[in-house]
């Protein structure tokens, strides 16, 4: 069990913190994380594994912790599955155990441990099917987790931002600070972003001297100097989770590590920087053996940071097992910081001399040639069996299998890796580009050789940066055991219970698991990781991925190399979605645009709808109206008397120049550029492949001046369309193209008394009806203010478009309501616009056509043949597909229930008996009818009028007949008024 | 008999004023400016370092303004945007006429299009960061530079108008978003 030394660490013993361990006060000191906390209290289990419910202690000491995942606070400020040993400790924290019940000592879950063979890989796709799935699952899903997350909303905040430099340096520890030294006296940006919460690395863990005195002065000069330079930022408790095209990083920072209620809760850094250098070191690797996740099994350097960095025994008989000379520097540490050492085992066949000569010295027994085939212990470890079958009877146990660079982020960037013989592990090969690696991740073992390394990395970045050479920083000198490179074979006992030796801890996959996954054929890595979920779980595989490897190559004869890794994809560690999220919550979710009369609106208690970025008002209920009756009264408003409708987000596009005509005339199926001036004309555009992608009106202002407009939804993607073929396609054309879509509000005016209404403003464009006929514009003044003034009409009512600069709208809308008051003026919204266009069979593209429909299916076919020039489209309808008799064509439907006619519903025609032949695109019950009515894509529709078909919507259904599209006023004598 | 409707009341998209959040940053919405958008045709582009309004030579260089009244801004390679805070459209674009004769372009008047927010102060980049990837710092973002980028999602026009003085030019449907979201970062800042 574990216990506090009464000297050493960095801890500060003159601030002590208290924290809840499952409701149970403990005591820590300022510097403490939760998990030296825990070990220092003497707590043994932290957690369950996630399949099993074995019991799980804390493993390590850093962020590749796969057991001690605990919960953090309560309420809003949840956080489940906390790294335990990358949490600092605060006064007051709450710190709960996971997937366990009723307590993480004696779970109920444990009875699947007694069940086991019933749970190995892949069992949920052999089980779980009689007599259904549905049968299980609400069992599954309740013991599925190993969390549970927060159910009340996050009231924290969160920020993100951009930043530049000339070098982001992944990794604060010794590599890290040095080159970022040589990089900043040169003059260079420079970006350190440290996982911890303090700079150091493995140093932390370290005794070794540097210039003859403790790491600590060292850190303090380096970071002292870096402090001073404007150019430098240190992002402690900061992750580097991905690495991306062109240099750039994704930084997870964490600002409320320290106390209580930051104003920002944690900051996702956007880096774009010149050049990377990953300082990001290499995690150690367990060894496999039967019953090592017993708690009390730990990392040999994991047990050497506990002991240097926060003075804690893991217990007080401690063992280690090795295949390298890493766990003997984790032996001398604790026995000179006074922790019982009793042995240490080594799978080589000869210790290193001098190493275990000092071992030896200690009174720590070193054996070679043997290995660790088990720990004993139910639910923590009590011994070990050794090779030659002994029994070593201990608490703790520092296991070593080597140390893995930590290259997650080197492959996200697609640099290749090598496999190491000597090391037995994979290794950074080649650099890419502006992207570097240095230090223990780049293979180096000691801290000198880290250092030598790092000067080389700072060099070539500074040439990289057209900087001297010269770094102008002296190599420190270190003072440091001597330790070998050779590590040891991997292996495991053959001969043990391989499902009792884990793999993952995380995700409890055993050796067993690889072992059914290769006899049911899925001997590739990835589909191993996939089948047994090896390397899955939160910790990413950090302390299993390498084990499995080597285990499915000895396994199936294969060198390592030839197995291969899997793909590290980002994120190294879990990021919250409130970190991507940022700002944009909330009201800050996406841009909004508003009307230049959204005041008003809203003064008339506008119903909004958001439509394309727009807030629009849908209708305007008055008291005791719902939507519904709302809409309904004013699109009778509009039949009986006058209407108002802001329709600003138009799109609007001005084309001029010599060739505007030509220009327009080949994005247009019908003809454009024999339009008279002042006149209008409906046309429908096409894409490459003969597909409607938009439609509006062409106004010819003047000979080489046009004005399109195009659907609110189209307007920015039109202009770019535009554009695109305009400078791409046609650099030769005489053409300008110019978006003003918010330069003028538009309001439509529609209605038998629209004309009435607009007499009653000063205006120097005659609106008579012979001398401005449907489908004409004008250019003039109107109420004083600069207008263009359209005759067109969407609602089928005799119809204008009143258009003023932007600056009048509001008041455009005021002096509208208040000039046409007496004459019934109805302001109407959006969703009565689509209904008066509906009873008129108008289109709505992108809501009655699909991504297949061509101008014959919606009753056009004629008018783009008729065209002789070509058109962007045109060639494509020629195609047999488009020919087809059976295509899905817009008609009308009409039908008696409205509760069903709804967009959606799917159609049968008469005989089909399953399938779909269409579906209803709009609908809507008319006031002018009393009907409802639809439109619909149907499978040879524009050939099946008066035909009796079946609208299917969900498990209701209900007759209905396809007719004429044109509900209302078919021959248009409203529109021509 | 009524009178008819002989005027409409002229109205911003966003009232002139601002905020001040600290020493090192203020967040304002500048009145409503003249502003037309110049293109020049492809063929003309050869002699634009010859054209003059109001006696100011267009800036060729990329990303890059010049002028106080009116300020000239390069968008696009064929684009100046052309702003004016003491001329009506109506006199710059008689300018503009006169100062590219015979060349072939296009003046649209944009005044009511867009909408610029300025931010000043030397926390005025942090705030930026928030919300445009570009780097905007003084050695990559000098005095003279404009740039059309994304801020907060949106499609805006970036001037250094000097030192520590930034405006942002928005389409004016998205201004009252674009400020708010300024307000809220410079907020977090300046809190944090």
């Amino acid at each position: 069990m574990g216990y506090r030394l009464e000297h050493g660490g960095h801890i500060d013993r003159s601030h002590p913190i208290h924290i809840r361990w499952n409701g149970r006060p403990l005591e820590a000191f300022a510097g403490d994380t939760i998990a030296s906390a825990l070990l220092a209290n003497g707590v043994r289990i932290v957690a369950r594994g996630m399949k099993l419910h074995r019991p799980r202690g804390i493993l390590s000491a850093g962020i590749e912790e796969p057991n001690a995942l605990v919960t953090l606070g309560r309420d809003a400020e949840l956080e489940p599955s906390a790294r335990a040993t990358m949490i600092p400790v605060r006064d007051g924290l709450e710190v709960c155990a996971q997937n366990a019940w009723p307590s993480v000592e004696r779970d109920f879950g444990r009875v699947l441990d007694a069940t086991a063979p019933l749970w190995h890989a892949g069992f949920y796709n052999k089980t779980f099917k009689w007599p259904s799935w549905n049968f299980y699952e609400r069992w599954i899903r309740r013991t599925a987790g190993i969390a549970n997350p927060p159910r009340k909303p996050d009231p924290a905040r969160y920020d993100a931002v951009n930043s530049h430099c000339d070098l982001l340096v992944v990794g604060g520890g010794p590599t890290g600070l040095l080159a970022a030294q040589v990089a900043s006296r040169a003059g260079l940006a420079v970006v350190i972003a440290e996982q911890d919460f303090e700079c150091g690395g493995r140093l932390l863990a370290t005794n070794t001297l540097i210039n003859g005195a403790p790491v600590a002065v060292w850190f303090t000069s380096v970071l002292g100097e870096l402090a001073t330079s404007r150019h430098f930022t240190l992002l402690t408790a900061t992750t580097a989770f991905g690495l991306y095209d062109h240099g750039s990083a994704g930084l997870l920072q964490r600002l409320d590590l320290q106390g209580d209620a930051p104003p920002i809760r944690q900051r996702y850094w956007r880096v774009h920087a010149k050049q990377t250098l990953l300082a990001t070191g290499a995690i150690e690797q367990p060894l496999v053996f039967d019953y090592n996740d017993l708690p009390g099994v730990m990392l040999a350097g994991a047990i050497r940071q506990y002991v240097n960095r926060y003075a804690v025994a893991a217990g007080r008989n401690i063992v280690f097992a090795t295949n390298n000379d890493s766990a003997y520097l984790a032996a001398l540490d604790l026995v000179a910081a006074g922790a019982p050492v009793q042995l240490l085992v080594d799978s080589r066949a000869e210790a290193p001399a001098q190493l275990a000569g000092w071992l030896r010295a200690q009174g720590v027994e070193v054996r070679a040639g043997t290995s660790l085939v088990k720990a004993i212990g139910k639910d923590d470890l009590r011994a070990i069996q050794l090779s030659t079958g002994e029994e070593i009877a201990c608490d703790a146990l520092g296991m070593s299998g080597g140390w893995a660079p930590t290259v997650h982020l080197h492959s996200h960037a697609r640099a290749p890796l090598a496999f190491n013989e000597v090391r037995q592990c994979f290794l950074p090969r080649d650099a890419k580009a502006g992207l570097l690696a240095a230090g223990a991740v780049a293979g180096c073992i000691t801290l000198d050789e880290s250092f030598a390394d790092a000067m080389r990395a700072a060099e070539r970045v500074l040439e990289q940066a057209g900087r001297p050479k010269d770094p102008q920083v002296a190599r420190p000198v270190v003072e440091e055991p001597p330790v070998a490179e050779q590590v040891g074979a991997f292996h495991r006992p053959i001969e043990g219970k391989s499902d009792r030796q884990w793999l993952d801890f995380l995700h409890d996959v055993t050796v067993a698991d690889a072992e059914i996954a290769l006899s049911e054929g899925y001997t590739h890595i990835e589909h191993l990781k996939r089948y047994t979920t090896c390397g899955m779980a939160a910790d990413q595989g950090k302390t299993s991925n390498l084990n499995a490897l080597l285990t499915v190559a000895g396994m199936t004869g294969r060198h390592p190399a030839e197995v291969g890794t899997t793909t590290y994809r980002p994120p190294f560690t879990p990021i919250t979605l409130g970190a991507l999220a940022g700002r944009q919550i909330g009201e800050r979710y996406a841009p909004r645009r508003l009307l230049p009369a959204h005041a008003e609106h809203q003064a008339l208690g506008a119903h909004w709808w958001e439509a394309g970025g727009w807030m629009r008002p849908a209708c305007y209920p008055r008291a005791g109206e719902d939507a519904h009756r709302a809409v309904q009264r004013e699109a009778a408003a509009v039949r009986a008397d006058v209407g108002i409708f802001d329709a600003s987000p138009l799109g609007k596009i001005e084309v001029s120049g010599t060739d505007a005509a030509r220009f327009l005339d080949r994005f247009y199926i019908n003809n454009v550029a024999k339009l008279d001036e002042g006149r209008v004309r409906y046309g429908l555009m096409l894409n490459e492949n003969g597909v409607v992608i938009d439609d509006g009106t062409v106004a010819r202002l003047n000979r080489n001046h046009f004005l399109v407009t195009t659907t609110s939804g189209g307007a920015g993607r039109i202009g770019q369309w535009l554009e695109e073929w305009r400078q791409c396609e046609w650099p030769n054309l005489n053409v300008f193209v110019s978006p003003v879509t918010t330069q003028w509000t538009t309001v439509a005016v529609a209605g038998p008394r629209a004309r009435d209404l607009l007499a009653r403003f000063a205006s120097d464009i005659a609106i008579d009806a012979k001398s401005f006929p449907h489908m004409s514009l004008a250019d003039g003044r109107f109420a004083g203010a600069p207008a263009r003034l359209y005759r067109v009409s969407f609602s089928g009512e005799l119809g204008y478009e009143i258009n003023v600069p932007a600056r009048h709208g509001a008041a455009l809308w005021r002096e509208l309501l208040s000039a046409g008051a007496d004459l019934g003026v109805t302001p109407y919204g959006v969703e009565t616009a689509l209904l008066l266009r509906l009873e008129k069979g108008f289109l709505h593209v992108g809501v009655d056509t699909d991504g297949t429909t061509a101008p014959a299916d919606i009753g056009w076919g004629e008018v783009a043949a008729r065209k002789k020039g070509d058109f962007i489209g045109k060639r494509s309808l020629r195609r047999l597909d488009n020919l087809r008799p059976d295509r899905l064509q817009l008609v009308g439907l009409t039908a008696d229930d409205a509760r069903i006619l709804v967009p959606g519903a799917h159609l049968r025609l008469n005989g089909t008996t399953d399938g779909s032949d269409g579906w209803v695109t709009s609908a809507a019950m008319s006031p002018a009818l009393g009907r409802p009515i639809a439109l619909a894509l149907l499978r040879g529709g524009r050939a099946r009028q008066r035909e009796q078909l079946t609208v299917h919507d969900l498990d209701r259904r209900c007759p209905a007949t396809v007719v004429d599209p044109r509900f209302f006023d078919p021959e248009g004598v409203r529109l021509h008024a | 008999m009524r009178e008819p409707v002989a005027l409409l009341f002229a109205q911003s998209a966003l009232p002139s004023g601002g905020r001040v959040f600290s020493d090192t940053l203020r967040l304002s919405i500048l009145p409503q400016r003249s502003t037309l958008r110049l293109q020049v045709a492809a063929r003309s582009l050869g002699t634009v370092n010859a054209i003059r309004i109001a006696g100011r030579p267009l800036p060729i260089t990329a990303n890059c303004w010049t002028g106080t009244d009116p300020v000239i801004s390069r968008i696009a390679p064929d684009t100046w945007l052309l702003q004016s805070a003491l001329h009506d459209a109506v006199d710059v674009l008689q300018a503009v006429r006169k100062g590219c004769g015979r060349r072939i372009f296009i003046v649209t008047d944009v005044s009511d299009a867009l909408v610029t927010l300025t931010l000043e102060g030397a926390q005025s980049t942090a705030v930026l960061a928030r919300g445009c990837g570009l780097d905007l710092s003084l050695t990559s973002f000098h005095t003279s530079s404009c740039t059309r980028t994304r801020l907060a999602q949106l499609p805006v026009v970036i001037r250094r108008a000097s030192f520590e003085r930034f405006e942002c030019i928005v389409d004016r449907a998205a201004a009252q978003y674009l400020y708010d979201w300024l307000q809220d970062a410079a907020t977090g800042l300046t809190a944090a």
